[in-house]
């Protein structure tokens, strides 16, 4: 019925809303190219506290960028549900990815078959990981960048394979590319939504 | 075709639809307040587009009519507005809804 896909629409187009100040973009992207001063640093873990950092960050830049101008809004039990649900998704996903990359450095201090292979593939795992987690967060959150980013994230690693580039280009195109979005998205959010003045309290 | 000529009186062929929801203000605070639990003010003002005096003036409506709750609390140190739709607010719009539903079907049975 049309009634229905209507608020289907106005439900879609509010919860989209708050997903359009790009900061998500920033901070994946600022924590992928904490991989390369990770790599400079001889592998001090650094990358870990940048990415947790970020995960932390991101709440409270909601609340100091996005909610002033969009204002407050508690979604329905519906829509909280599949939050909850699809970042519980996420979780599992980047655990996979933590756990395969243990895989992978394991396979540089030995020899067994399955280590010798796991090296002949160099960073393909990384790439197919990381496409498949963006793929995953297009499908669940319904946002179509993340395609697109699961598309560049295949070619940078193919690209990056038979060219033999090293782990840092990979992560500083994909990490340039986030990073930039972002920051183009959070100017055109914070261009589109200036802060009003708080309520004077006498609004109604 | 009828053969009296008698002029149709609108306000009678319609005598279920809600006027407080068909205002197409109205209809939009309504309709977005439906999809969620609640909003604050500045929410309503960005998703409708309408100015503060103008959905300062609608919500006022819609709440003497019963259909949407009017809070004012603090979060985080900053006034806010917060509105939420009614049981009865919910059930008027479904109401609406399956009355406009109801007569574009025999409307468009007519021709």
């Amino acid at each position: 019925m049309a009634e229905d896909l209507d608020l289907k629409q106005i439900e879609r187009k509010t919860y989209m809303a708050y997903h359009q100040d790009g900061l998500w973009d920033l901070l994946i992207g600022l924590a992928m190219m904490s991989v390369i001063l990770d790599v400079i640093l001889g592998e001090s873990g650094i990358y870990i506290v940048v990415i947790a950092g970020a995960a932390g960050l991101v709440p409270m830049l909601k609340k100091v960028v996005t909610l002033p101008r969009l204002g407050y809004v508690k979604f329905s039990p519906k829509r909280q549900s599949r939050e909850k649900l699809n970042i519980i998704l996420l979780t599992v996903l980047l655990t996979m990815t933590a756990l395969l990359g243990a895989v992978m450095m394991s396979a540089y201090s030995g020899d067994a078959g399955w280590q010798r292979w796991i090296r002949d593939l160099r960073l393909i795992p990384f790439g197919i990981v990381l496409t498949s987690v963006a793929a995953a967060l297009g499908l669940l959150w319904g946002i179509w960048r993340c395609w697109i980013y699961a598309l560049l994230s295949l070619a940078v690693f193919v690209i990056g394979h038979i060219f033999e580039w090293r782990m840092t280009i990979h992560f500083a195109i994909l990490g340039s590319v986030l990073f930039l979005v972002g920051l183009v998205m959070l100017i055109t959010f914070i261009n589109k939504y200036p802060k009003k003045a708080p309520e004077a309290g006498n609004d109604i | 075709m009828t053969s009296d000529s008698k002029p149709r009186d609108d306000s009678q062929a319609f005598p279920d639809i809600d006027r407080i929801i068909h205002e197409p203000a109205r209809l939009m605070i309504v309709a977005h307040l439906y999809v969620v639990t609640e909003g604050d003010f500045l929410f309503l003002e960005r998703q409708t587009g309408l100015t503060r005096g103008n959905l300062s003036s609608h919500l006022g409506k819609l709440e003497s009519a019963g259909y949407i709750d009017i809070r004012k609390e603090f979060i985080e140190k900053i006034p806010h507005t917060v509105v939420r739709l009614t049981d009865t607010g919910r059930q008027a719009f479904e109401s609406y809804r399956l009355s406009m539903r109801t007569v574009l079907d025999s409307d468009s049975g007519s021709h």
